[in-house]
């Protein structure tokens, strides 16, 4: 076994934490020192997973597994494959990002860096966990940093936001829980490992399936529930415009950029698999609510005057996308939906540091307060043309070639949903255009715009990563795609199977009772 | 095993400490001399180290015999692993109060003579609880236990909340026991036996009416109700625990209810129970007569956790709050008795032991707040993570491993009496659970709310330090340590409960034989 690389990535976070702590509380500077280099560090180590990781090998790679509590079965097992390992790549490339972008933070600021630092653990941990009860301690031990961040170095209705957020998920995932622990008995393997569990609880051939259809179905929907809490699907989406706007710049980055993820992550690499049945049953109705996010999403975009609950509302209808290219088991839709995972994550990133980048400068985010900062801000005006472009989806930018694997997969195997999901594109070019107008273009409209100062390097810092992401997975999208795609496609066909086959087993099932009752009621 | 009394009496070593240390204390206290301050506490908490170290002691013999149990007063009394895990339990409390109490003002200035000396007999009180198999040794045990409780809680004698606390404790407790006892002479007069295995026998040759032994044992539920809260009978805990000295509220919360719910176990699992295997307690275990009193507690359970967390809702008090928490908690710990499997009875054991800390711990910060000059009520604990960063982290990780969140102990007991509930076939109640844990998020989150998101200073030079003490800090990080360790890595924990379960079978038709 090679160096332990991911668990590498899950404590040097922590252990960042603990030494910011343990600072003294004067040192807001030695503070934020520290947790940069820690972050830094963290991504440099995470490196190997882009240069090591073996595209064309099917299965989970940089594996480690030890005994953790055998009495229960359980094992601290961790691994990735094509669906993960650019999540984890994304989430360590953002941290360092989203550290020098907290560095106007003034107050508290050795609580802050910590909170982010063991959120960075915690999020790794949620994508690398391949051991149910593991993924479910990292899953809800993001949730109380991200509760400090926003709660205590939010905005005005921070509060609110905070518990908003932090009751949404908790009060989401408890029935997982209960079904986590329900098919842990059903699957009768005494362990809590995710690739175990799902071949039991799927045995091929004619072995007796472990869950009857009812408990597969009330399982799905427990798992989906968590998760679509998390995406946000509509209608469960309303905590997010609250969270966003109150969050600090850096935590809405974080946000939109890597823990809406877990949500799709989540469906894509639990729900989806252990319940293939149950899943293709509710596939319609998935689909339904992602088409109607990605069209409410942007119709409210439409109505918005604060850039920041813009941006959520784009979160919505982008996330949409992804879920929308998940559930229609099309190989094209889904390396589509996972790659535009990821632009989410940059593309909506870059877009809140812009906004932050205005809000240092203003301390306000409302669109009537700006216009013509074209003028005062060139620089700043180009960037943000950039990644509005990119969030729209032109082409020879990352989000082009996310939407429309998505749309052109979803097409070939369903066409109402991708025509109908199809204005969400159109909208979307819309309302980010006209955002970008508002604030960009025109005359300057109040005299305290007129001398703004454009980006500073730390700002150049934080964006220029990120554009030139955008740009290289626009351009050179293969170099991404092929890391995705093998695993998509020995993904697809598995969950195909595993459909075909539940329902096969499921219809002989059905027969084979009715003939019993039949029979019995001849004797 | 049967022993001669000598040996047998090596096998009291931590109840024999104990009384020799609870008439230590009261000979300090009358003849010690005038200027004795804090020696009295300093003995009494030397005296229940020792006595801990004598229940591990105890607990490391049992096990390397192997399954041992024994049998002492003509087999009126057991000492076995399921025993020592409580007085294990207990023991902690006790110290850990004892320790604390030391520094609190207010019981030092009303009498620390008295305090410790109660202190230590009810803590003889449920070492007795854990280990009684006899019917009147059973009233004894819990009288023992209850008749200082009574005091502890008036113990500040002019506050009128503590008196008001002692009085009410008194009143419901003297029905409870009332009703409890004539169940206990019902059950007696039924099968012409006071022996928890008497009866058992009685029932299995058919001398005694399994129907009537059941609705006796219905009313002896009334009394051990009482002691561990469980609702309709919880009536009396928000004003005893909000009234009380909060080490006293601390003690009742925990040591005493672990006691309630030892006794009753073994009571209700000697009597209406047999294991499938009769050598292995740690599988399944059938209900004898009427297998819908499972049921019944099973609602008792739902109705308890149901009625503390939606009354904890709205409370502005710390303690009060807590209290309801306490009901809570012992709903969610009943459910570990109806599954009638040894896994359930295995993830009681862990949850009471991990409840146990985070609950002290929770109480111990209240003490701490007040000591410090602070208050008890909600508005109290307004920015307290950052005017005591170290108990307010303390707080936050009680409170959260209270609702259940990992990577803390609670989250781990959760999983464990969920898991057995699945396993056995009660979803309807992992799912009710569950959504009860939903609830009880709210009203804790409040709380850290309250204490971190609310009154944030500003500026290095806002903060007000509110200062604890290093005697409260380390005891703080006492509790913050398991409450935190078994949430990450519960093994040994699981290990001890698991054979505390399964090598003593709360009684087996004739042991004694059976060793023969």
């Amino acid at each position: 076994m090679s160096a332990p690389i991911l668990s590498a990535l899950l404590v040097i976070p922590v252990a960042g934490a603990a030494l910011v702590a343990l600072l003294p509380r004067e040192n807001a500077r030695e503070a934020k020192l520290a947790a940069l280099l820690t972050a830094f560090l963290t991504f440099l180590v995470s490196i190997p997973l882009w240069t090591q990781f073996r595209p064309g090998d099917i299965g989970m790679q940089f594996v480690e597994t030890r005994a953790w509590v055998p009495a229960l079965g359980l094992t601290y097992k961790v691994g990735v494959d094509g669906i993960s390992v650019l999540l984890v790549l994304l989430t360590t490339l953002l941290m360092p990002i989203c550290v020098l972008a907290s560095w106007s933070i003034s107050d508290r600021v050795k609580d802050y860096m910590a909170a982010f630092l063991i959120l960075e653990s915690a999020m790794i941990g949620s994508f690398v966990a391949q051991d149910l009860l593991l993924f479910y301690v990292f899953w809800e031990a993001m949730l109380i940093p991200m509760l400090l961040i926003i709660g205590v170095w939010g905005g005005r209705r921070r509060v609110y936001a905070a518990l908003k957020f932090f009751l949404f998920t908790v009060v989401g995932s408890l029935p997982m829980f209960v079904a986590i622990l329900y098919i842990y008995f059903k699957a009768g393997a005494h362990t809590f490992d995710l690739e175990t569990l799902r071949a039991s609880l799927n045995p091929a051939g004619d072995a007796p399936l472990p869950l009857t259809v009812t408990a597969a179905r009330w399982c799905f929907f427990a798992f989906a529930l968590a998760f679509a809490v998390k995406v946000p699907l509509f209608p469960l989406h309303t905590w997010l415009p609250d969270a966003h706007v109150e969050a600090p710049t850096a935590g809405s980055v974080i946000l939109a950029g890597v823990l809406l993820k877990m949500g799709t992550y989540g469906l894509l690499r639990f729900a989806i698999p252990i319940f293939p049945g149950a899943a293709a049953e509710f596939a319609p109705a998935l689909i339904s609510l992602a088409v109607i996010g990605v069209i409410y999403g942007s119709l409210m975009c439409l109505a918005q005057e604060d850039m920041k609950k813009l941006i959520a509302y784009s979160s919505v209808a982008h996330l949409g996308f992804c879920v929308l290219g998940m559930f229609v088991w099309n190989d094209k839709a889904l390396s589509g939906s996972i790659l535009q995972m990821v632009n989410h994550g940059i593309s909506t990133g870059a877009l809140f540091l812009c906004v932050g980048v205005l809000y240092e400068r203003r301390h306000t985010r409302l669109l009537e307060d700006f216009g013509g900062i074209a003028k005062v801000m060139p620089w700043y005006a180009a960037v943000l043309i950039i990644v509005t472009l990119s969030s729209i989806g032109l082409p020879g930018t990352n989000g082009f070639i996310g939407e429309f694997l998505i749309l052109l997969g979803t097409f070939e195997a369903k066409k109402v949903p991708a025509i109908l999901a199809s204005t969400g594109v159109v909208l979307g070019a819309t309302y980010m255009l006209w955002m970008a107008q508002r604030v960009l273009f025109g005359r300057v409209t109040h005299e305290e715009n007129e001398n703004l100062g454009d980006l500073r390097g730390r700002e150049w810092a934080t964006l220029l990563p990120l554009l030139f992401l955008i740009f290289a997975i626009g351009v050179v999208p293969n170099v991404f795609l092929h890391r995705i795609a093998p695993a998509v496609e020995d993904y697809n066909r598995q969950v195909r199977a595993a459909i075909h086959h539940d329902q096969e087993r499921r219809a002989e099932e059905k027969s084979r009772a009715e003939f019993e009752r039949h029979g019995g009621a001849r004797k | 095993m049967q022993l001669g009394v000598v040996e047998n009496l090596s096998f009291l070593t931590p109840e024999i400490l104990l009384t020799v240390t609870l008439g230590a204390v009261i000979a300090l206290d009358i003849g010690g001399p005038k200027d004795r301050k804090g020696l009295v506490a300093r003995l009494a908490a030397t005296g229940l180290g020792a006595t801990l170290l004598m229940v591990i002691l105890t607990y490391f013999e049992l096990e390397t015999k192997q399954r041992a149990r024994v049998f002492l007063f003509a087999d009126s009394f057991v000492v076995d692993p399921f025993s020592m895990f409580f007085k294990l339990v207990a023991g902690v409390c006790s110290f850990m109060i004892a320790l604390f109490a030391a520094k609190v003002r207010r019981i030092e200035s009303q009498g620390e003579g008295e305090f410790y000396t109660l202190l230590l007999v009810t803590t003889l009180g449920i070492f007795l609880m854990a280990g009684v198999t006899d019917l009147v040794g059973m009233v004894v045990a819990i009288e023992t236990l209850s008749i200082p409780s009574y005091i502890l809680a008036g113990f500040y004698k002019r506050d009128r909340g503590s008196s008001e606390a002692s009085l009410k404790y008194v009143l419901y407790g003297a029905t409870a026991s009332g009703s409890m006892l004539f169940g206990l002479a019902f059950l007696y007069g039924l099968s012409g036996t006071t022996s928890f295995q008497g009866i058992s026998a009685a029932i299995a040759s058919g001398r005694a009416d399994v129907l009537s032994i059941s609705l006796m044992l219905g009313l002896v539920l009334i009394g051990l109700g009482f002691k561990i809260s469980a609702a309709p009978f919880h009536m009396w805990t928000p004003d005893v625990y909000e009234g009380s000295p909060t080490a006293v509220t601390a003690y009742l919360s925990t040591a005493s209810k672990a006691g309630g719910f030892a006794i009753l176990i073994r009571l209700f699992y000697s009597i209406l129970a047999r294991p499938e295997v009769a050598s292995r307690p740690e599988g399944q275990w059938i209900p004898i007569g009427d297998p819908g009193w499972t049921t019944l507690v099973a609602v008792i359970a739902v109705v308890t956790m149901t009625i503390g967390n939606l009354a904890a809702y709205k409370q502005t008090n710390v303690k009060r709050l807590l209290a309801y928490s306490s009901i809570a908690h012992a709903g969610y710990i009943l459910l570990g008795f109806v599954v009638m499997h040894g896994s359930g009875l295995m993830a009681m054991l862990f949850y009471i032991a991990t409840y146990v800390f985070m609950n002290l711990g929770a109480f111990l910060c209240v003490i701490a707040v007040s000591e410090a000059g602070g208050g008890e009520e909600i508005s109290d604990f307004r920015g307290l993570g950052w005017r005591a960063p170290f108990l307010g982290f303390c707080m936050a990780a009680f409170l959260f491993s209270l609702t259940g969140l990992p990577p803390l102990a609670g989250f781990v007991g959760k999983v464990y009496l969920f898991a057995a509930l699945v396993e056995h076939g009660w979803v309807w109640l992992s799912v009710v659970a569950a959504l009860n844990s939903a609830v009880s998020l709210y009203y804790y989150v409040r709380v850290v709310k309250t204490m971190y998101l609310e009154g944030i200073p500003r500026r290095a030079g806002d903060v007000v330090p509110l200062r604890i003490g290093s005697h409260f800090g380390i005891m703080l990080f006492v509790c913050l340590v398991p409450t935190i360790l078994f949430g990450i890595y519960w093994q040994p924990l699981a290990r001890l409960a698991t054979w505390s379960v399964g090598a003593s079978a709360p009684v087996e038709a004739r042991p004694v034989a059976a060793h023969k």
